[in-house]
């Protein structure tokens, strides 16, 4: 497994405290909001402020591509190893 | 009707002339030449007329000594904020010595910022937020990014801008805390930096953008932003008023919360918990200084209501 989705998972679990789950038991592929995981708007903005601490990432205001991003682990990894400044 | 869509600049060119009027002859001829441009406003808009008479009939509902809910406070009422325009202008025209003021809780403020981190300072349109600006800058030597809904504001924010604005004070235009923007006020809260954000206003009338919290005796509805960005940038929380007292501005620095902190399991009680002690700490404000409420539009309206 890429390294860095692992990452991914183990800060969406801590900066989330999702109790219940385990980093493991986040498939990479699915959703990360509403379905799936069933996170809402107000974990996207802990886990957008988790991530541009980790990664100094920006993100675009063009809520569309972030959007888009934020869709599932892969798609934030694939976005954080193009993006990220640290 | 959404706040945003309330024509606040049509007082702009009024207060243009008046503030020409200040310079040439002080505030004493402001006061006088304010009365007709005040009536022209309280003739020409019936909706803000109506929402004044609205909230002074609530505070007088909960407020012994309160003003009479009448035409002539109302007339008051909006002379108040012409005033607070006035010095709006002062302090952003770098005048800070026009004005009198006196700090009564900055310690909460200093101790924040002692850790090297920054915080969310909660505003109201009450009294002169601005003053907390300046002040604030003055205080800590920190910059204050302002979270602004620009389309309200464009026709007076032209007028600030010719005035040369110090750097240390960013506006940011937002229409909801988006992401994007929480990355960026994470990154500047980490150097140390304020940021400032009005807890009486909606960014936007969408649902789960506001909860409803009991204020001057009847639920009235309150944005959740604030706590929501608050609690993603862990920083502390921190009210943040100035209303004036005769020729004396009080400022008071209240720290509602050293971290927010939202839990997934009982979130909606943190955060009601948070605006509940705000709307109390406002409440006080407003009994304070009861003319200086300036949210001239339905505040106890859901949005979308009416």
């Amino acid at each position: 497994m890429d390294p860095l989705q692992a990452e991914i998972r183990a800060l969406i679990v801590s900066c989330l405290n999702l109790e219940d789950i385990q980093p493991e038991d986040i498939d990479v592929e699915a959703p990360l909001f509403v379905e799936g995981l069933g996170l809402d708007s107000i974990d996207a903005l802990e886990l957008g402020v988790a991530l541009q601490r980790r990664y100094g990432l920006t993100l675009a205001a063009e809520s569309e591509e972030t959007r888009r991003h934020f869709a599932s682990v892969a798609t934030l990894a694939r976005f954080v190893a193009a993006s990220r400044t640290k | 009707m959404h706040w945003s869509r309330v024509p606040e600049a049509t007082f702009v060119p009024g207060i243009r002339l008046l503030l020409a009027l200040y310079s040439l002859l002080g505030r004493s001829a402001f006061r006088l030449a304010l009365w007709p441009v005040v009536l022209w406003y309280a003739l020409a808009r019936p909706a803000a007329r109506r929402a004044s008479l609205d909230y002074l009939t609530r505070l007088a509902g909960v407020c012994e000594g309160a003003p009479r809910p009448r035409f002539r406070t109302v007339l008051r009422h909006f002379a108040a904020f012409a005033e607070s325009l006035l010095d709006k202008l002062l302090v952003w025209g770098g005048r800070l010595d026009a004005l009198r003021y006196e700090v009564h809780g900055a310690a909460a403020l200093r101790d924040a910022l002692a850790a090297g981190r920054g915080a969310v300072l909660i505003t109201a349109h009450i009294g002169n937020f601005e003053l907390c600006q300046v002040l604030a800058t003055r205080y800590t030597a920190v910059r204050i990014n302002v979270l602004m809904h620009t389309a309200n504001t464009a026709r007076f924010n032209a007028m600030l801008e010719r005035r040369q604005l110090a750097d240390r004070l960013c506006l940011i235009p937002v229409d909801g805390i988006s992401l994007s923007t929480a990355a960026l006020l994470a990154g500047r809260v980490d150097a140390g930096e304020l940021v400032a954000i009005a807890g009486d206003r909606l960014l936007t009338g969408a649902a789960g953008d506001f909860q409803q919290a009991r204020f001057l005796g009847a639920p009235a509805v309150f944005p959740i932003g604030p706590y929501v960005l608050a609690g993603a940038l862990g920083c502390p929380l921190i009210a943040l008023f100035a209303t004036r007292h005769g020729e004396m501005y009080r400022i008071s620095v209240e720290q509602l919360a050293e971290r927010v902190v939202l839990p997934r399991k009982g979130r909606a009680e943190a955060l009601r918990a948070l605006l509940e002690r705000f709307a109390a700490l406002l409440e006080a404000e407003c009994r304070a200084a009861p003319l200086q409420w300036f949210n001239f539009y339905p505040f106890w309206s859901p949005p979308g209501g009416g």
